[in-house]
């Protein structure tokens, strides 16, 4: 089974290696337009309270989202 | 104008990312030459200026994308609004500390072959992080001009204003390189990034200050706090701020009255039409006023700032519970002043389901117009005695609580009506901006358009009701004047809706009350006044309620105001807001159904209580 972006403890960084075929097209858009693609190096740096959402740092960028689409994206953790 | 004029106005688009510093760019190239507009069949505003130094030409600021692929309703309505308007250049506008998001949004450009130019803002931010770009090799990888600017602190502009007033022809050649049209989104931005990271001389610093920040105010437990304390500042500030600011409103408001009076005739339709119809409607616009300018103050606080993302980060986790999302949290708490201005800042939620839901529980929240009927009711009524808190205040919380409680019951219910899918998780994706700190003329100007669009959209709705209301109280004229408010038009409705409202403990009386407080709610007061001829001071006005109601109908009274939708102007507003009077109409008959059915278990229990 793939690690997932979930899987990932704050601090720690990997390498984007997919995404879910149960991701919608706008949502692979909206995630390309924040610097979230294939072969990026993201790492998590904040969760919420209850832990969820998460916010993660890629390319000197912060986003947030929530768990359920970083279930859906794979990774390789560095 | 004449086509001539027409073809000579020379149309430039801005276009860059949230949080790039494209409206103070905006604000600095149009001064307050600018007026805010809708884009048809969408609730986004576009704002339109003319140029400071050149009025022949026209700077359009289109809302902040990330893309030009249509994953946005932004995106999208940039997208045809490029189709249909023909602009002659686009400014592409982009943060210096993250510059591959604005290649990526120039490239787009490029593909579409509309002549643009880069603006690299927050120079002074990119210089103070220790960071620099090669602003030369960046304009020949894209072939397009590319400016080192600061918005803020004015630096590179001088000499791009006179080259914009005396050669504007230079910025509507197309570029020098094309980018390939088929290129996917995903191949543009592997090209920008790979541009991105060429021309980057000194790589820009960690921001020390955001990170130290966000090391509380997003922290798991001390993030929260500062969220609710932070809120129950703004929610106090609304209320005792407002308050007296809106009794200074009316005041002058009054003042004025007295002025104008002067110079009508002492009696006849006209007068009593301006002082009674137009005049309570102005007042009925103006009392909203301080309420909305605090609450749009706080707005553009967190806006400018960066906290608002942070915000709905923090809130998301409970908000998702009910169907909504951390973007809910500040309309629904803005609704506990007044649902107008609520209902207006929805449109910063992306899922149309959820704003859909957000909109339609904010009435439930209690807002401030519910008050002098609250706290008439509870001061007749609930006995002054203390069980830690006073009774009274344990009577207002309970209100304030109920009202909001059933609410969110109704967005859960909402959520599985309107089948709110899984795939909603997928619409929360927020980029966590530096923080950075407002400018007062920003937030100036932000408040001009606010309170601008306001009265001129809503407060025209507003001033027609409350003539048509008039109307209703004042007119058969001669059988008013003759046997009082009870021989009214709204007088005889109140009688024929009597039979109805008998059951939840009403008399015709009250309901005149009822007819006349779905214009505001707070009119209810002085029209029970008037109807009980008494006076609106509450010591009198308490005394009158305990004469002539009973506990028990003080209490129906009390649950169907917390439910009913007695505010035209919120119907008003969400149908401008929705496009259409379905969700405005679906509202009133649930929110009236459950007043009345509540009302009627609570008056007919309290009966025999």
């Amino acid at each position: 089974m793939k690690e997932t972006l979930s899987n990932l403890s704050i601090g720690k960084k990997a390498i984007i290696k997919g995404f879910s075929e149960y991701l919608l097209e706008n949502t692979k858009l909206n995630l390309l337009e924040m610097g979230i693609f294939e072969e990026q190096v993201i790492e998590k740096i904040q969760e919420a309270t209850f832990s969820d959402p998460c916010i993660y740092s890629i390319q000197g960028r912060k986003v947030a989202f929530r768990n359920y689409l970083s279930e859906r994206i794979q990774i390789e953790e560095i | 104008m004449s086509s001539s004029e027409e073809k000579a106005i020379k149309k430039i688009a801005l276009i860059g990312t949230p949080n790039c510093g494209k409206t103070l760019f905006f604000n600095r190239l149009t001064g307050l030459r600018q007026k805010v507009a809708n884009y048809t069949g969408v609730t986004l505003d576009k704002k339109i200026g003319k140029y400071k130094f050149n009025s022949s030409i026209e700077i359009i600021d289109l809302p902040g994308l990330y893309s030009l692929a249509p994953s946005s309703l932004e995106a999208k309505v940039t997208a045809n609004f490029l189709e249909e308007e023909k602009v002659d250049a686009i400014f592409v506008i982009a943060e210096s500390t993250d510059i591959v998001k604005g290649i990526f949004l120039a490239m787009q450009i490029q593909q579409t072959n509309i002549p643009c130019q880069l603006f690299l803002n927050m120079e002074d931010e990119l210089t103070s992080r220790g960071g620099k770009i090669d602003i030369k090799k960046l304009s020949n990888q894209l072939g397009i001009d590319v400016y080192s600017i600061s918005a803020l602190k004015g630096w590179g502009l001088k000499d791009f204003f006179v080259k914009l007033k005396n050669s504007p022809q230079d910025f509507f050649v197309p570029s020098k390189k094309k980018i390939d049209k088929k290129l996917s989104p995903l191949e543009v931005m592997q090209k920008a990034k790979k541009c991105g990271e060429g021309v980057v001389l000194k790589k820009v610093q960690s921001d020390v200050f955001s990170e130290k920040l966000d090391g509380i105010l997003l922290h798991r437990f001390w993030g929260s706090l500062f969220f609710i304390l932070f809120f129950i500042v703004i929610f106090q500030s609304i209320f005792s701020w407002a308050s007296p600011l809106s009794d200074l409103v009316e005041v002058s408001l009054e003042w004025l009255k007295e002025k104008w009076s002067l110079l009508l005739p002492e009696s006849g339709f006209v007068t009593d039409l301006i002082n009674e119809g137009i005049f309570s409607g102005i007042v009925g616009v103006a009392v909203f006023l301080p309420q909305i300018l605090i609450l749009f103050f706080f707005i553009a606080l967190m806006e400018f700032s960066g906290y608002m993302p942070r915000a709905s980060f923090v809130s998301d986790k409970t908000m998702e519970k009910f169907g909504l999302q951390g973007g809910s949290f500040l309309p629904l708490l803005s609704s506990f002043a007044c649902a107008i201005p609520g209902i207006l800042s929805t449109r910063t939620i992306a899922n149309k389901k959820q704003r859909l839901i957000t909109i339609f529980i904010s009435p439930f929240m209690p807002c401030s117009a519910r008050l002098p009927v609250y706290t008439l009711v509870v001061l007749a009524f609930i006995p002054d005695e203390n069980y830690i808190l006073n009774l009274r205040t344990w009577a207002m919380i309970a209100l304030y609580l109920l009202g909001a409680l059933v609410g969110f019951i109704t967005a859960a219910v909402l959520k599985k009506i309107w089948k709110v899918k899984e795939d909603y998780h997928q619409d929360y994706i927020q980029e966590i901006p530096p923080y950075r700190m407002p400018t007062l003329k920003s937030i100036a100007i932000f408040l001009w358009q606010k309170i601008w669009t306001f009265i001129s959209k809503t407060g025209k709705i507003i001033v027609v009701l409350s003539i048509v209301l008039w109307i209703l109280l004042s007119y058969p004229k001669k059988a008013v004047e003759e046997n009082g408010i009870s021989k009214s038009y709204a007088g005889t409705m109140g009688k024929v809706i009597e039979p109805v409202i008998e059951p939840l403990g009403f008399d015709w009386r009250v309901g005149i009350g009822l007819v006349s407080s779905l214009a505001a709610r707070e009119v209810v007061i002085s029209t029970l006044a008037i109807i009980y001829q008494t006076e609106e001071e509450s010591d009198k006005m308490i005394e009158t309620f305990k004469k002539e109601m009973t506990s028990a109908t003080a209490v129906s009274l009390l649950v169907f105001f917390m439910f009913a939708l007695q505010c035209f102007s919120t119907i008003a507003v969400v149908k401008k807001e929705t496009m259409g009077w379905k969700i405005p109409i679906a509202m009133f008959i649930y929110m009236s159904a459950l007043a009345y059915v509540s009302s009627l278990i609570v008056y007919q229990v309290s009966r025999f209580a």
